[in-house]
């Protein structure tokens, strides 16, 4: 749903440069991006490489040590993420946004229990006693659908399957109730039938708690079904955004070719797949 | 567009034959390398090590083996710029003929242990089955003793001498390379490249010698390189204990003992022979990581 | 085959190969006694003997017997702790070593402590602040520690602050002065100082040992901030630590609560691996500060060509040093979650 007038918009970002120092020189990963949304689903989409992930990982603040950022603006909740200090930076993330990645058991520590690290992320945004960490930690992972919450609480992640690890990961990451979530290929590295459960929980979890939701994916036919709204990405920028019941009339060339080459149980044998044309002007635009 | 010249399709990574891709390699090693202030401050020492080894003669003010009881013990000055020993030598020029013994011992334990350690680690790798097993149970076995210690033993064992000392260290030093060697064969060992020459008819030991070791080498000479700092500490041990290079030789562990002695007199006997033999083992240390970080990021030190 | 069979298929299997190593070790020392120079008949009589007594003495020492039942007799030997009589001592060997390894041990013990309470830190620091100048000058100093030779930094301590400084207390353990005062509990002599309560004894022992331990703690040092900078480097480099960040933790709440007990086990299994590195580096740094342990035991029996202590203390610090290996091996599946059961 889009924000009430009154309210700033959960995040707000214009023209927001990020290049990589190497080697080479300055290598451009995002070249003016802008775009803000309120409480809603809003997918990006592009290739790799397109930037995708680097704007999530831009608004969090965990871009590594030889990158360079750059905005004329960058507003989360009308507050200006830009000149914050580092520490009110670390109090927004944790307690704020949440984030939840591609392959859940490499975002576990390995050698902490699933609880304890669930326990952490609450008790690092609220002060809270250890016990009552640990019954809403119990209740999130309730909440997230699994069973026997309580035995899972003592598990290590090397334990846990694919859909188990990432369903503890949103919980870790919902349990301080954040105001926004950035899911990064969320189920790129599930089974396809666990894919579709995590994504309805995924939903059900960001409608209940009127979360923002930013779903960054490669996959355009499940962001069209699952977003409210659609962000298309091209070489760093953005090349088309839309509602996205409106993919059909898409009037980008890219975001037409994307349509196009999603193939359809009525193709008829023998005839040509459809390839993607890529112009090099939309890189200049 | 104007033909290029084989150097320049040398220097732009341009190669035409298997030589010139070779060269390029190389090329791009020493780009890389250059890139590094410590690699490039090891191989300024390594290269000083092998400059003053070749030419001490000549730079050397005083000869070394010399005695001049009349000069015992002084401190460094203009005429003897690292002072004299209890003899009257003049420490500096030891400590450039020094250079000499240090390389000596170095290219010695290389050349022995390495290649045996190369050639035992391939054909194991590469035969695999119950070679394979027995060799590397083995290597772990040796892995598993305290080089030093072991090195002192086989030396007396041996009796003491220089020559000796390099048996007993190059004895004890082949294990890694045998790891090394086995780790790249066994990945080479499925690849196309291998299966084509056997098809064409190669032997299992001319695979093993032409193919397998070659692939071998970047890893190799990191590990050597890095080898070669201990080799040094260890010779110098060896001397210092009176079980390696034996006195009067102007070998910096010798050097070192006399030092000892003179504590109190003469600070300076044991005091320049050291930072030699430190200044030599950081740069193998220094060129050692830069070669790794270029050659071989994943291997672990 | 089922998981239980495994399992023990498995523990057989490691232990077999412990055995092959003690076997190969005790096989390599024998090997080094029997090529030693010196005739050890002639060693055991003098050199004036008539023949009679010499082949009388060689038969009564099972020198004329085919070489693998020497072996043997001597694997079964190794077994009783027998290594027969030093030379030099005229002590069975055995003895010779229990009295003198308490003061090596007690050296290696303060050396890897010192090792391990600067390497850590020192690693840890390097690696949070890479690329920077701190990082820059730790490694440094960590290179200057495993580039200058063991023995050389001991001369060099001994002369800057025995010699010159006067701070430091000479060569040997404890001055004549204290011999005999502290009775012998543990060996250890600043552990049976303090538990007797004499705190000048106690002084004293730290003055002697407190140059020979920093000679060898710096080494120690070196390896293990090296080591710790590339586990803590490879911990940083984790998706875990993102995620941790994005909780909101502190860049050193994360390395405490996050990296350090990921790199727990591999840093144990380190120290140990350098306690054993240190027991080696004893033996060059004892002969400089005349430290009455298995080093300077070692030395004299090399000298000597004495062919019973030499594979004796050889067999002693390898089995050590092969027993310290085999404990980090364990260590490490027992206190790592992953391969736990």
């Amino acid at each position: 749903m889009p924000t009430p007038p009154d309210q700033p918009p959960l995040i707000d970002i214009r023209d927001l440069h990020v290049s990589f120092r190497s080697r080479a020189g300055m290598v451009p990963a995002l070249r003016g991006v802008s775009f803000s949304m309120g409480r809603e689903k809003v997918g990006v989409v592009g290739e790799s490489g397109s930037g995708k992930s680097i704007t999530g990982k831009s608004i969090l603040g965990l871009l590594p040590r030889h990158a360079e950022l750059r905005a004329e603006r960058m507003m989360f909740d009308g507050q200006d993420l830009l000149t914050m200090p580092p520490k009110r930076l670390r109090q927004i993330r944790g307690r704020r946004i949440g984030l939840v990645m591609q392959d859940p058991k490499y975002c576990l520590n390995p050698v902490k229990s699933v609880g304890n690290q669930i326990v952490e992320a609450f008790r690092t945004a609220h002060p809270i006693g250890r016990k009552e960490a640990e019954n809403r930690a119990i209740e999130m992972l309730a909440t997230v659908q699994i069973n026997d919450p309580a035995r899972v609480m003592k598990v290590y992640p090397h334990e846990l399957s694919g859909g188990m690890a990432q369903r503890v990961m949103m919980a870790m990451m919902v349990v301080a109730e954040p105001d926004l979530l950035i899911a990064d290929e969320p189920t790129s590295a599930l089974d396809v039938t666990v894919q579709l459960e995590v994504l309805a929980l995924l939903d059900r979890l960001v409608e209940a708690r009127s979360m923002g939701l930013i779903f960054i994916s490669h996959d355009l036919r499940l962001v069209s079904q699952f977003c409210d709204r659609v962000i298309v990405m091209y070489g760093g920028r953005i090349v088309e955004t839309l509602a996205a019941g409106d993919l059909a009339h898409a009037s980008h060339p890219y975001t037409r070719g994307l349509m196009n080459c999603l193939p359809r149980l009525d193709h008829r044998p023998g005839e040509r797949l459809q390839t993607l044309e890529r112009d090099d002007a939309w890189l200049t635009r | 567009m104007t033909a290029l010249t084989r150097f320049q399709r040398i220097r732009m990574g341009l190669p035409t034959s298997s030589r010139e891709a070779r060269f390029a390699q190389g090329w791009r090693v020493v780009q890389m390398l250059a890139a590094s202030p410590a690699a490039l401050a090891g191989l300024g020492i390594v290269a000083a090590l092998l400059l003053l080894a070749a030419f001490a003669p000549v730079i050397a003010p005083h000869d070394p083996y010399v005695q001049n009881l009349a000069n015992q013990l002084r401190p460094p000055s203009a005429e003897n710029l690292f002072g004299t020993d209890e003899f009257g030598r003049d420490i500096f020029s030891r400590v450039i003929h020094g250079t000499r013994y240090t390389l000596y011992i170095v290219l010695l334990v290389a050349v022995v242990a390495a290649p045996a350690g190369l050639f035992i680690g391939a054909s194991s790798g590469f035969l695999g089955g119950w070679v394979d097993t027995l060799f590397m149970r083995i290597t772990d076995i040796a892995l598993a003793f305290p080089r030093l210690i072991l090195a002192l033993a086989f030396v007396t064992a041996f009796g003491p001498g220089l020559n000796n000392a390099i048996l007993a260290i190059a004895l004890t030093g082949w294990p890694p390379y045998v790891r090394i060697a086995r780790a790249e064969a066994l990945m080479i060992r499925r690849s196309d490249c291998i299966s084509a020459v056997e098809l064409m008819g190669a032997s299992r030991l001319r695979i093993i010698l032409v193919h397998v070791i070659p692939l071998c080498m970047p890893s190799l000479l990191v590990r050597l390189t890095l080898d070669m700092a201990g080799v040094i500490l260890i010779a110098a041990g060896l001397g210092f204990l009176g079980l390696g290079a034996q006195p009067p030789s102007a070998e910096w562990g010798v050097m070192l003992a006399s030092g000892k002695e003179d504590l109190l007199s003469g600070w300076w006997v044991g005091t320049f022979p050291g930072i030699a033999i430190f200044l030599v083992c950081m740069g193998f240390n220094l060129l050692g990581d830069g070669l790794r970080d270029v050659l071989d990021p994943r291997q672990e030190s | 085959m089922t998981q239980g069979t495994g399992l023990v298929m498995g523990i057989l299997g490691k232990v077999a190969i412990i055995f092959a190593t003690f076997l190969g070790l005790i096989f390599v020392t024998f090997m080094i006694g029997r090529v030693m120079p010196l005739d050890p008949v002639t060693a055991a009589v003098g050199p004036d003997v008539s023949q009679e007594l010499y082949d009388r003495t060689r038969e009564q020492m099972g020198l004329n017997q085919p070489l693998w039942i020497q072996f043997f007799d001597y694997v079964a030997a190794v077994l009783r702790l027998d290594f027969g009589t030093s030379f030099s001592t005229r002590q069975t060997v055995i003895d010779d070593i229990a009295r003198v390894f308490p003061a090596t041990l007690e050296l290696a013990l303060v050396g890897v402590v010192i090792g391990a309470l600067i390497g850590i830190p020192l690693g840890i620091l390097a690696a949070v602040k890479r690329g920077t100048m701190v990082d820059g000058l730790i490694r440094v100093i960590l290179l200057i520690g495993y580039s200058a030779p063991v023995f050389w930094k001991g001369l060099i301590l001994l002369v800057v602050f025995y010699a010159i400084l006067g701070v430091a207390e000479g060569p040997g353990r404890m001055s004549v002065f204290f011999e005999g005062v502290v009775p012998i509990r543990t060996g250890l002599l600043l552990i049976d100082s303090a538990l007797a309560g004499e705190w000048e004894v106690f002084r004293n022992a730290i003055g002697h040992i407190i140059l020979p331990a920093v000679s060898l703690g710096y080494g120690a040092a070196a390896y293990v901030g090296r080591m710790t900078r590339s586990f803590v480097l490879d911990q940083l480099k984790q998706e875990y630590v993102s995620v941790a960040r994005v909780k909101g933790l502190s860049e050193w709440a994360v390395i405490f609560h996050h990296v350090l007990p990921n790199c727990a086990v591999q840093l144990v299994t380190t120290v140990a691996l350098t306690f054993g590195l240190l027991l080696e580096g004893a033996v060059l740094t004892e002969t400089v500060f005349a430290w009455p342990g298995l080093g300077q035991y070692m030395t004299r029996a090399m000298f000597n060509a004495d062919m019973n202590a030499v594979p004796g203390g050889t067999s002693v610090i390898g089995a050590i040093f092969v027993s310290l290996n085999v404990v980090s091996d364990i260590l490490y599946r027992m206190l790592d979650p992953r391969t736990r059961q």
